[in-house]
């Protein structure tokens, strides 16, 4: 009898999860706050894998101007992320730390994850936003676009995140 | 394949008036036809798994989301119920191959969900609920293969989190531990715990890799040697010894061939604390050998010795921690009549010699001189061990 509950604990448990992450994903759309930010400028023949775009966002890569952490951080620890917009609206980074930092104004916090700090002293993070699978259509605009891309992210009150939307924008010369 | 030897061999018994046909009948019965349509159904459920994976890649962006994520529970629920059915009527090879495919579709379902709706992924909680579906599943239908599929995916999840994340997970190591750890007891099988241990030990060396100094799985593999004292089931207690001293094994050859003392000299720090540790380790365990009376058995812990503790003679301390193990091992199984570890003595100490042969780097110790010694000193083994049989012989008549 025990047995049969577990069978049925475990089923369902299954469909919940599988169901909250859809409905998680519709909340996000409906109640999570809406920014963009922007990637580096890329070669459509190096972000493209398959099916899917490898973004690399300008908020990735830390000046030291911009870093406040402590000490040291080790691989892969959390970050903290501040963003504030541009007179366009476009998020930039504004300052990455291992601490909570308090956001003022317009700003936004994200989560990140610390990589390394390159031969440049600049410290590169991790947003956790890096793959996109564009749809059929919009494959070949971004196929043949070279330059950056405008990325449209959700970010929900407790702390999830998704990419909504990605456009391409000619480069400024 | 021993059904099959002994029908052939007892029909020319029979022929050659050894037994009648009664008796023959009644030998070739002792030996049940085993037949194995589980293992099939289990490969057929891996097979169909795959595809079901293979999906994301599959030609699946032109369905409408919604859809999507119907396909999916469908899929995974129909299976289910395909494999509820048939347990309750008694077919079990069909039950666990539909409860395995099920279960791929819930990890596979988490994975496309997570792409269809761009969510970031950088977490093991995927593997983790795949996990936790998967002890429920077994708690339900304790059926080895399904336990071995939980085992194998939370296994993967902490590979990947290790690995890639560079972040070792300790709910998956709870996990893997606690629950598949004790359902693993429970079932009380060797394979099974081989299996287990041997991915926990796997586990454990990447941890200490990563996070800590590699030096320190040597205190991993001997807490195995020590917990393996505390069980009385030699189904159990087997697997973690072995487990212990094959991967202390593999760790010195390592060491014995890969140790750079000029890469190491510099940058190699050795933690006072990892003392702390190794020392009252290793005593218990000599201790608790020594109160189990296993006198030649004492000499596999020399593969615990610290041999990198001195960097210069790290490659040389290893090479003799492997001869006098293998030699060890040779001696113990003579003394205790046992071929299977004469015979793991004779592969351990081929493959000593092996890294004798391509590790010449020593310049303070002649090749010939230590293959001369080593000749030395194994035939004076010979001769002892050859008086000894003597004189048990000897022993053995009199009485």
């Amino acid at each position: 009898m025990i047995r049969k509950r577990f069978f049925w604990v475990a089923v369902t448990l299954q469909v919940v999860v599988l169901l909250f992450m859809v409905t998680s994903s519709y909340m996000l759309d409906r109640f999570g706050q809406v920014i963009t930010i922007q990637t580096e400028a890329f070669n459509a023949e190096e972000v493209f894998y398959g099916d899917y775009v490898h973004l690399s966002y300008s908020a990735e890569e830390v000046r030291p101007e911009n870093w406040f952490a402590s000490d040291e951080v080790s691989s892969n620890q959390l970050i903290y992320v501040l963003l504030t917009p541009d007179e366009e609206g476009i998020f930039r980074l504004k300052a990455a730390s291992d601490r909570e930092m308090s956001v003022e104004g317009d700003d936004v916090m994200l989560q990140a994850r610390y990589r390394y700090q390159d031969n440049n002293q600049i410290h590169q993070i991790d947003l956790g936003l890096e793959r996109y699978h564009p749809h059929t259509e919009q494959q070949e605009e971004l196929e043949f676009s070279e330059s950056r891309m405008l990325v449209t992210i959700a970010l929900s009150p407790w702390g999830q995140k998704k990419i909504v939307e990605v456009e391409s924008v000619g480069v400024e010369q | 394949m021993k059904r099959g030897w002994i029908e052939a061999e007892s029909k020319e018994w029979v022929e050659e008036g050894l037994i009648d046909q009664k008796q023959r009948q009644a030998i070739v019965s002792r030996y049940k036809r085993h037949s194995t349509p589980t293992l099939f159904f289990f490969l057929a459920a891996i097979l169909i798994g795959l595809a079901c994976l293979s999906l994301v890649a599959a030609n699946w962006t032109a369905i409408h989301h919604l859809f999507r994520v119907l396909i999916i529970l469908g899929f995974m629920s129909a299976f289910y119920f395909v494999g509820y059915r048939a347990f309750i009527r008694g077919h079990h090879g069909v039950g666990v191959f539909a409860y395995v495919v099920a279960l791929s579709a819930f990890g596979s379902g988490i994975f496309l969900l997570g792409d269809m709706y761009h969510f970031s992924m950088n977490s093991t909680l995927p593997f983790f609920m795949w996990g936790i579906a998967a002890l429920l599943i077994y708690l339900s239908q304790p059926h080895v293969f399904i336990w071995v599929f939980g085992l194998i995916v939370v296994f993967v999840g902490q590979m990947l989190a290790t690995i890639q994340l560079h972040d070792f997970d300790w709910f998956l190591l709870a996990l893997f531990v606690i629950a598949f750890g004790t359902t693993g007891y429970l079932l009380k099988q060797k394979r099974l715990m081989w299996l287990f241990t041997s991915l926990l030990a796997v586990q454990l060396f990447v941890f200490s890799v990563s996070e800590l100094e590699f030096y320190w799985f040597t205190i991993f593999a001997l807490t195995f040697y020590l917990v393996s004292y505390g069980v009385k089931f030699d189904e159990i207690q087997k697997p973690l010894q072995g487990t212990a001293v094959i991967s202390m094994f593999i760790f010195v050859v390592f060491q014995a061939l890969l140790f750079d003392p000029f890469v190491y000299s510099e940058a190699f720090v050795l933690q006072e604390i990892y003392y702390l540790f190794l020392i009252p380790f290793l005593s218990l365990v000599i201790l608790l050998a020594i109160l189990n009376q296993e006198k030649v058995g004492l000499t596999q812990l020399v593969l615990f010795l610290p041999v990198f503790v001195w960097p210069e003679y790290t490659t040389l301390l290893a090479t003799f921690v492997l001869f006098t193990f293998s030699v060890g091992k040779m001696v113990e199984g003579d003394q205790l009549y046992e071929e299977s570890k004469v015979k793991y003595g004779i592969v351990a100490f081929l493959i000593s010699i092996g890294i004798v042969y391509i590790e010449m780097a020593w310049d303070f110790l002649d090749r010939t001189f230590f293959f001369l010694m080593g000749g030395l000193v194994l035939f004076g083994v010979g001769m002892i061990l050859n008086r000894y049989q003597r004189e048990r012989l000897k022993g053995s008549d009199e009485e």
